[in-house]
This record gives structure tokens, C-alpha cells and sequence, in this order.
């Protein structure tokens, strides 16, 4: 069988994009649920006879279930057991040839209607977190970090974006932890789902990775990333605008 | 003794004492039985006096004492004081060593996850009860130690729980229940690297990567165990030349 590389696609698999799909997700009864409500395959050249496959992933758990054939898949929620109630949601949606491993197509990191389908590498959730005004956890699996916020303070991700303070303030300091973690974890960048992150970083300058043995060298290494997030987002001149207003008010 | 699992207030008490422990101290009596910290979980007893030579062993013994309950609901957050409870019980082999707290007590929260992957009984279970035979790769050590491989082997529920992953681990690591030398060296950083250097290639934290890149072509939960090895890459050939089950691809 052919070998995976990183530079070339040797088994010809189809990249489905994202606003192809629909994910609903309903969490309101004591056992998990998800739907695949749309999957639109118009243009696309696939083979026939293919079968839909759903790996749905939350915190770093993920439990796969199969849908059925293409022209008619399984449109019902369908009841998730292996998953946690903590985390993130996403989906992976695989289009497989039934008795075959090998993927004809594939969505990757497919969020579920509701919950934003933001690709950014540091999202930002509401969260019951006492006193703490917010909390940051990389998620692994996903390449990427979610900020929490304290949902006594915000009650929407939108809210909390709106108010430059917070984002001026904490963001920065989420992208320390954020490229903190991806230093300590040797060869973590090379790993798919940090692929955005990679390329971000590539973007801005950075492209060599961490030594993960030295210390000194970690700090400075975070230090260009924050600096270059800071200078991406300008959070000084948003601070400095957000502030002469609140005087002149 | 019938089972039992401790009451919150049961729980908060044996963090507490873990907190404080010395290397050779048990845990207070009353954490075993008193009716104020602890409530009847199963009606089902169990041998208080057994001895385990491998986690491997309890892992066995618990899957067999607990085949006719729903094995989710035991690994529920409503069943953390059961898995408590089986740690104190059978503390004068888990607490050989004075390890982190989260060995001896569900921890669901950590500065990136879940941390109840490393609760030595209750890992124990859950992979003996997904995985059997094949378990005996993260669970042949004795009952106080968790591993560098159990750590790597585990860590990732979404690999974690492939079945295919965990029984190509058990043929290309394990020979005659012991580990084959080389398989938990970890790939030093490219800085340190002698050229031509090949430790810890082909070694157990290399193979959660290699499933982890193989998910992006192959729906990898349905591999069989020597197809998963057929596609490993080439760093894992002198792994898989020693494999019997390996040779049969």
C-alpha cells in the first residue's frame, strides 16, 4: 500500500470543505447527541458507492459512528457514549468505500451549527469558572487553544470580544501559554492539527521551532511569538484608542 | 466486603490525606468503610486480600468482578468515589510509590484536560474492558507503577481507543510479556542528534504519530491489526522484523 507523506497525496482523498456540511449537536438530554444534518457532495468527483463516516471529537476523547450510504445516510441524531461532557466539539466526516479503510474524502476540525466555525487558533468560550475571571487549555487534538471566560462577566463569545479591554489585556498572554505548551512538546508543530499554527507563525517570521531542552531559549522563542501576535492585533493602539475614549467620555 | 464508593465528602478527605502522605503511610481506615465517607456502589463483593503481580492482572480481575454492569456508566464521573474506593482498598500495592495525586484519585481537571487517564485502577479497567489480551502492553508493570508507556500509549483517548493501535503496539513492543528494548526511548531534538542517530525511532511515542497521520487517509479504527503495521513507516521495520504477527503481513 502507498505510503502517508506531508507533500503529496498518494491516495488521491478528496478535501470536502467545510460549508459543504452541516453538524447539529444537542447536548439538552443526559446522553450527547449529533446530527449530520447536510452533506452536499454537487461538483465533486468520488467514486460510487461510498459510505458516510462521522468521528465526533470533544475534550480529547472521540467516538466514530457510521452513517450509512452516501444517498442516504443516517439524518437523525445519533446518541454519542464515549465522550465526555468537557471540551470542544468537532468532526471529522469521512467518505469510505464500504470494506475499505482507505479515505475517498474527508472534512477535517468541522464545528457543529451554533458554535462557530472559527479557525483561529485561540477561541473564545463562555465558561462557569467561580472567581476566576478566565482560564486558557490547549486542546491537542485540535492544534489550537480555547480562552474561557467567566460566563458571569460575559455571556457570549461576541460579548467578551466586543470589550477591548479583556481582548487587549489577556490575549496576549493566552499566546504566551499557547506557544509555552507548543515549546515544551517536542515535534508538536509537526503534528497535523498544529498545521494552522505553523502556518501562521511561517507567516510571521517564525520559522524555526524551539528547543525544547533549553529553557532560555523557550522564553525567547514565546517572546517572538507574543510580539508577533501583538503586532498582528496592534493591542496597544486598540488599548490606547479604547482608553481616550473612555476619557473623553 | 461489598463494593463501595466514597461520598464527596469521602473523596475531599482522601485528597486531602494524598496531599499530605508520607512514602509507607496508609490511608485512614475509616476511608475503607466508615458510612459518613463512603456508600455501597454494587452489590457485588469482593476479595480485599487478592495480590497482583501486574496492573494487568487487576485490570482482569475488575472486567471479570464487573461483566454484567454497564462498563461507561462504571468509568462515569458518578462512579470517581468507586475508583477512589479501589485505590485505598488495594493501596498497600498501588501506594508503593509516592507518585502524583492523580494516580490514586480521578482527577477530570488538569492545565490541558482531563487527567483520569492516569488513575492506576481505573485505567486498568477501561483498557483491559476495551482492549483485553491486548491491554498487557500499558498494564504489564506492577500495581504502583504507571509508565512512560502508559503514558504514551494513553494519553490520547482518540488513538487510545482504536483497537488496532493498541494491538500493533502489543506485537511490535511486548515479547513474552516483557517490553522489547528500545520501545519507550523517546527521539531526541534535532539540536542533540548525533547524524545517523536512530533512538527512540520506531519506539511507542513515534506510533501514536504515525496512527495519529495515518487518520488522515485511512479511517483507522477499522484497521486490522497487521494491515495498521503494513502502513507504519519505515523507522518502525526493525520492530516489526522482530513481530511475529507482524511477519504474517
Amino acid at each position: 500500500m502507498p505510503r502517508l507523506s506531508t507533500l503529496s497525496n498518494p491516495t488521491g482523498l478528496v478535501d470536502l470543505e467545510k460549508h459543504r456540511i452541516s453538524i447539529l449537536i444537542d447536548e439538552s438530554s443526559k446522553r450527547l447527541a449529533f446530527s449530520l444534518a447536510r452533506l452536499d457532495l454537487a461538483d465533486l468527483t468520488l467514486p460510487p458507492g461510498l459510505n458516510v463516516v462521522v468521528i465526533a471529537r470533544r475534550g480529547n476523547a472521540e467516538e466514530r459512528v457510521d452513517l450509512g450510504p452516501v444517498a442516504s445516510w443516517n439524518k437523525g441524531f445519533i446518541h454519542l457514549t464515549e465522550l465526555g461532557d468537557e471540551g470542544t466539539w468537532s468532526f471529522r466526516v469521512l467518505l469510505v468505500k464500504p470494506g475499505s479503510a482507505m479515505l475517498a474524502a474527508a472534512a477535517e476540525n468541522i464545528r457543529p451549527e451554533g458554535q462557530g466555525d472559527s479557525s483561529s487558533f485561540i477561541a473564545l468560550e463562555p465558561a462557569d469558572l467561580g472567581q476566576r475571571p478566565w482560564e486558557i487549555r490547549v486542546l491537542e487534538q485540535e492544534g489550537r487553544a480555547v480562552l474561557y471566560f467567566n460566563k458571569e462577566i460575559y455571556h457570549s463569545s461576541g460579548e467578551a470580544e466586543a470589550d477591548k479591554f479583556f481582548i487587549g489585556m489577556i490575549l496576549p498572554e493566552a499566546a504566551r501559554q499557547l506557544a509555552a505548551w507548543v515549546a515544551r512538546i517536542p515535534g508538536a508543530l509537526a503534528e497535523p492539527p498544529w498545521e494552522a499554527f505553523r502556518d501562521w507563525l511561517e507567516l510571521h517570521g517564525i520559522t524555526e521551532e524551539p528547543d525544547e531542552d533549553n529553557d532560555d531559549a523557550q522564553d525567547e522563542w514565546c517572546a517572538t511569538v507574543v510580539n508577533a501576535f501583538c503586532e498582528r492585533f496592534q493591542f496597544v493602539a486598540l488599548l490606547r484608542e479604547a482608553r481616550s475614549k473612555g476619557v473623553e467620555e | 466486603m461489598k463494593l463501595h464508593r466514597l461520598s464527596d465528602a469521602g473523596r475531599e478527605s482522601y485528597r486531602s490525606w494524598l496531599a499530605q502522605r508520607r512514602l509507607g503511610e496508609m490511608p485512614p481506615p475509616k476511608l475503607l468503610s466508615d458510612p459518613s465517607v463512603t456508600e455501597l456502589a454494587i452489590d457485588i463483593e469482593i476479595d480485599l486480600t487478592r495480590v497482583f503481580k501486574t496492573r494487568f492482572e487487576f485490570g482482569k480481575f475488575i472486567a471479570e468482578l464487573l461483566a454484567h454492569e454497564d462498563a461507561k456508566a462504571m468509568l462515569s464521573q458518578k462512579n470517581d468515589g468507586l475508583w477512589d474506593w479501589l485505590t485505598i482498598a488495594f493501596f498497600s500495592q498501588f501506594g508503593k510509590k509516592a507518585s502524583k495525586p492523580w494516580h490514586y484519585t480521578v482527577t477530570r481537571r488538569g492545565h490541558s484536560g482531563s487527567l483520569a487517564y492516569r488513575h492506576l485502577a481505573r485505567t486498568a479497567f477501561e483498557m483491559y474492558w476495551r482492549h483485553g489480551q491486548a491491554s498487557l502492553v500499558m498494564l504489564h508493570v506492577d500495581m504502583s507503577t504507571w509508565g512512560d508507556l502508559a503514558e504514551q500509549l494513553t494519553s490520547r483517548q482518540n488513538v487510545a481507543y482504536h483497537r488496532g493501535y493498541i494491538q500493533a503496539a502489543n506485537a511490535l513492543y511486548l515479547s513474552e510479556g516483557k517490553l522489547r528494548r528500545g520501545a519507550a526511548s523517546r527521539v531526541r531534538p534535532v539540536k542533540k542528534r548525533k547524524p545517523g542517530e536512530t533512538v527512540g525511532k520506531g519506539g511507542v511515542a513515534r506510533l501514536a504519530l504515525a496512527v495519529r497521520r495515518l487518520c488522515r487517509t485511512y479511517d483507522t479504527h477499522i484497521l486490522e491489526t497487521v494491515d495498521m503495521i503494513d502502513l507504519l513507516p519505515k523507522e518502525f521495520k526493525n520492530f516489526i522484523a522482530k513481530s511475529p504477527q507482524a511477519a504474517q503481513s
